[in-house]
């Protein structure tokens, strides 16, 4: 009934008078209304007709089902047979197909309405093509899907027989043993599903069969990701998991509705564990150490694979400890350097380096008893004699006040100065401990002191355990990473190179530690001599060797993605460069998630690549995301974070956008001196990045404090013999120059080129720098010293033009017009 | 997670410029919503077991909250919010009805018997094409009946949402019901 939109005003109006009306006096006000507008009266009369009370008072239901399915019903060319069950996502049916074609039957599952849409898009085919592709008999096959003629859409799927895995081990009354290797089969089975990148997420008992032979059979792999479709997951204000989520079995983030990765499903796993070992008697320690791992809140704190889940389970098999194990320790220890300023940095970096340290090298395949020992004596060391300096609620130690603002660079220097001597007869505890010990200065920059330690600690494993034994290769590599740090890369090749012939020697070329070295080795030809060629050929080759043993998506393999990519960036191969960025973002997005620290570096290296590239509204979309997520993941003060600031500040400032870039570095790099310290190299590249901005701003005074406070860190953090050092003398000493402070930057430009002849750099900065203080000789009266030396540098500087990163070309144009200036 | 995160919108811009009569941002924002309120439903369908019902209360109200949490809205906005969503909440319920209709029509004989009008979920549909109607003549109508017949807000929570007394949401109600009452005759 169409109301003419002239005359509703009035309708309206008449509406109000009639219900304000007492219902005695309706009557009666009609026949006013009657004489006033006699064309409104049929249609008022009409609409007056007051509807029954509970029109439109409630939505009605839906039915979601859309139809009744029967047996003998068509979809395709299978033929109904019987209703199997329901779940949260539509209907399962028991078919066969009707021609005869194939004499098997398979599982027909019928969505319900609602996620039709998420089955037609175009992911529809690709994801079909993914998971008819695992091909695992622990993995119940999809064989097809399709659309029956009645617009239904259907998955067919292979029909299992069999029972839930917890009903089986209780009907059988299994024990321990037996329910763990029915476990390692699920373990192994999601693993092979997580290497094709298919992620379960809806792992519980149902969904997990044992056969009447007694196979386990994954069913519904994929399929819950395969519905719900892209679109939920698009932006973050929709982000909803449009899925039946398991009580109990479903992971935090899946609940709070998050990214979800192949964490999620070693989540669910663990509380499969938990459920299946309830009750048995033999349930030991260590079993209830694995599930929790396994069921920790935190994805990144899980166990990163079903992989490593199965290993640390076979380790309980065969009695050796587990790598849960020491978790409470290793937690404290973190909490402890995070509640240290100098080492809030490192934190992250500390634990890795320690569960590297005393973790990995702990558990390789030795005598049970003697490792437990080990672990035990190293756990009381890092408790007493570490942890207790803090005071963090422990005893203090034998005459020790605990000092809750004490320094882990103070606790470090007692904890090992009381290890000497300590273990005489213990050798791997000592080892162990100085290799943590030595890991951690690492990580804070203390680099000679953790020459030291590592040293210590591979001198005793070498007489202890020899020159070829596994822990002895982890304390050559852990040491090379150190020389690396410091610089030291004919130490550090001379190293890797030895580690790798002892591998290569036993067969182990294919090791881990092993594949570690060659990317070290092509991270040091990059670092130390720019040799950007030899490191793209190591990589591809060990890329070839990481991808066939580890596969694509293993962390080893995705860094090394990352590395090439970076290299191929720095030979100018852009193209190439952006490719495999591009395909290591979305990897590691795949694999690890949007939001994962592995996954924004490779997002903030593309940032970086389209930033030198000159890209620089692709570079800011990119290093903006990378900020953002880290900002979110690691928050504010996060080193990551900064750096990424730093960066992102650096692109503004190319761009000449110099509000925007000051904006970001002054709070990067107070945030960075605050929270880091001026010693920590990261500050430092964001007190660089601003006086920089500064000088290019012409804000000279700014500029030449900033670097001053610069020059005075790098002297503490370095001393005189560094090239960081000598940098900055460089960046001073032009500052000085526009100034008109020639002597200062005399002194300061003599400085960094004597360092830049002394170690022979040849790169373009040194010629730059050779070309300021020629001016500022000129200057300062020594004509022909000055000229000679402009002149050449000049031409140093023009041979390696092409070399000049694009954000620095500017300095050409300095270097030009200083070199015909004061003639 | 690059574009996502640099387009995310901002619930509360895109209100202020709806409310300023930007075409475009009102279409932005009820997409935004659509699309919210649909994942919620879906997410609500799975979690309630008999799978029949659509909680479009809860829904709107949950939509509300996330995004406010999320610090996309502001509290200040939760009236404009609400009116904007219940808006979105009619099409996801209409569309949500129109795919099981086409199906059933499809299903063929089994429908030859059913009386179209009969079906409960097909007051739906046609309270839907009234509003169209209505919409000629008072949008505030259409507001209410959304808010109340869609969205299953309560008398106070309208009334702050289109900033007028309990009483008039009381009254446009009343009024709304009788002419689609005639309208649905």
């Amino acid at each position: 009934m169409a109301i003419d939109p002239e005359v509703w005003p009035v309708l309206s109006r008449l509406m109000d008078e009639w219900m304000d009306l007492p219902e005695d006096r309706r009557a009666e006000w009609l026949g006013t209304v009657e004489a006033e507008h006699p064309a409104l009266l049929p249609l008022l009369r009409d609409l007056l007709k007051q509807p029954k009370p509970e029109f439109l008072d409630a939505l009605p239901q839906i039915d979601i089902e859309r139809g009744a399915l029967a047996a003998g019903m068509l979809a395709g060319p299978y033929r109904l047979e019987r209703e199997l069950g329901r779940g949260g996502m539509g209907v399962v049916w028991l078919a066969a197909r009707a021609d005869g074609a194939v004499n098997r039957n398979v599982a027909l599952k019928f969505p319900f309405i609602h996620l039709y849409d998420e089955m037609q898009r175009n992911r529809f085919a690709r994801e079909r093509e993914i998971l008819a592709r695992l091909e695992d008999a622990r993995i119940a096959r999809l064989y097809d899907a399709g659309i029956s003629k009645e617009g239904r859409p259907y998955l067919v799927l292979e029909y299992v027989e069999g029972e839930p895995i917890t009903a089986y081990c209780e009907r059988l009354n299994l024990g321990t043993r037996g329910r763990l290797a029915l476990f390692l089969e699920v373990l192994r089975a999601v693993q092979y599903a997580h290497s094709n990148l298919v992620v379960h997420r809806d792992l519980k008992p149902s969904n997990i069969l044992v056969t009447k032979d007694g196979q386990v059979r994954l069913l519904d792999f994929g399929i819950a990701k395969f519905l719900e479709g892209g679109e939920a997951a698009e932006t973050e204000v929709t982000r909803v998991e449009g899925r039946a989520l398991t009580p109990g079995y479903a992971s935090p983030e899946q609940v709070r509705g998050e990214a979800i990765t192949t964490a999620a499903d070693v989540y669910s796993l663990g509380v499969l564990l938990r459920n299946l070992l309830q009750g048995q008697e033999a349930m030991r320690g260590d079993l209830d150490t694995i599930v929790l791992k396994a069921v920790r809140a935190e994805a990144r704190e899980r166990y990163p694979t079903a992989d490593a889940f199965a290993q640390d389970i076979e380790r309980y098999r065969n009695g050796q400890p587990v790598m849960a194990r020491p978790d409470s320790t290793w937690y404290r220890l973190r909490k402890f350097v995070l509640r240290n300023k100098l080492a809030v940095a490192a934190a992250a970096a500390v634990v890795l380096a320690v569960g590297a340290g005393a973790g990995i090298s702990l558990w390789q395949k030795r005598r049970a008893d003697t490792e437990a020992a080990t672990a035990r004596a190293v756990s009381e060391f890092l408790e007493k004699d570490l942890l207790s300096q803090a005071g963090s609620g422990t005893q203090a130690g034998q005459g020790n006040r605990p000092d809750p603002d004490i320094k882990i660079r103070t606790a470090l220097d007692r904890a090992a100065a009381r290890l000497d001597g300590k273990f005489p007869a213990q050798p791997a505890v000592e080892a162990a401990l100085r290799q943590t010990i030595g890991d951690t200065y690492r990580e804070l920059g203390l680099y000679s002191e953790s020459e030291r330690q590592l040293n210590r600690a591979l001198e005793v494993r070498r007489k202890a355990l020899g020159a070829a034994h596994r822990d002895t290769l982890h304390t050559m590599g852990r040491l090379a990473e150190t020389y690396q740090s410091e610089g030291k890369y004919a130490a550090a090749e001379t190293l890797l190179q030895n580690l790798l012939e002892l591998e290569r020697r036993d067969g182990r070329q294919e090791s881990r530690e092993a594949m570690d070295a060659t990317h070290s080795l092509a991270s040091i030809a990059v670092l130390n001599r720019a040799d950007y060629k030899g490191a793209e050929d190591r990589y591809r080759q060990l890329l070839d060797m990481q991808k066939r043993v580890l596969g694509e998506n293993d962390l080893s393999t995705l860094a090394t993605m990352n590395d090439l990519a970076s290299v191929l960036g720095r030979e100018g191969k852009a193209a190439q460069a952006e490719e495999l960025y591009r395909k290591v973002v979305e990897l590691k997005r795949r694999a690890l998630g949007e939001d994962h620290p592995s996954t924004l570096i490779s997002m903030n290296g593309l940032g970086v690549l389209y930033r030198n590239q000159g890209k620089y509204p692709e570079a800011e979309t990119w290093l903006r995301a990378a900020l953002e997520g880290r900002k979110r993941v690691m928050g504010a003060t996060h080193r990551d974070t900064l750096a990424s600031m730093n960066g992102l500040g650096l692109l503004y400032m190319v761009e000449g956008r110099y509000a925007d870039s000051e904006a970001l570095l002054t709070e990067a790099a107070g945030t960075a001196g605050r929270v880091l310290g001026d010693t920590n190299p990261d500050a430092q590249s964001c007190l660089n990045n601003l006086a920089e901005l500064y000088a290019r701003e012409a804000k000279w005074r700014q500029s030449a404090a900033t670097y001053q406070r610069l020059l005075e860190a790098r002297l503490r953090t370095y001393g005189e013999d560094s090239p960081y050092t000598a940098g900055t003398w460089g960046s001073l000493g032009d500052v000085d120059l526009q100034l008109g402070d020639y002597a200062e930057a005399g002194i300061m430009l003599r400085r960094a080129v004597d360092h830049y002849q002394k170690h022979k750099v040849e790169g373009w900065r040194r010629y730059y720098i050779e070309c300021l203080l020629g001016a500022c000789l000129t200057r300062q009266g020594k004509r022909a010293e000055g000229t000679a030396m402009r002149a050449a540098a000049y031409r140093g500087l023009l041979a390696r033009k092409e070399s000049v990163p694009s954000e620095y070309r500017l300095y050409l144009g300095r270097a030009a017009t200083l070199a015909q200036a004061t003639k | 997670m690059g574009q996502a995160m640099a387009n995310s919108p901002d619930i509360t811009e895109l209100l202020a410029a709806a409310k300023s009569g930007d075409a475009n941002a009102e279409a932005q924002l009820f997409s935004v919503l659509y699309t919210d309120l649909r994942q919620l439903a879906h997410q609500r369908l799975q979690r309630s077991k008999p799978c029949t019902l659509i909680e479009t209360t809860a829904l709107v109200h949950e939509a509300y909250l996330r995004l406010n949490r999320a610090g996309y809205l502001r509290v200040t906005d939760r009236g404009h919010f609400l009116a904007y969503a219940a808006r979105a909440m009619r099409s996801i319920v209409v569309d949500l009805v129109r795919k099981r209709g086409s199906a059933q029509r499809d299903d063929g004989e089994l429908d030859a018997l059913a009386d179209p009008a009969s079906a409960p979920e097909n007051e739906i549909l046609r309270v839907d094409q009234a509003l169209a109607e209505l919409a000629l003549v008072s949008d505030r109508l259409v507001k209410v009946v959304e808010m109340r017949y869609f969205a299953g807000m309560k008398e106070t929570e309208i009334a702050e949402a289109l900033s007028v007394t309990e009483r008039t949401v009381r009254r446009d109600w009343d009024k709304a019901r009788m002419l689609l009452a005639a309208s649905l005759k």
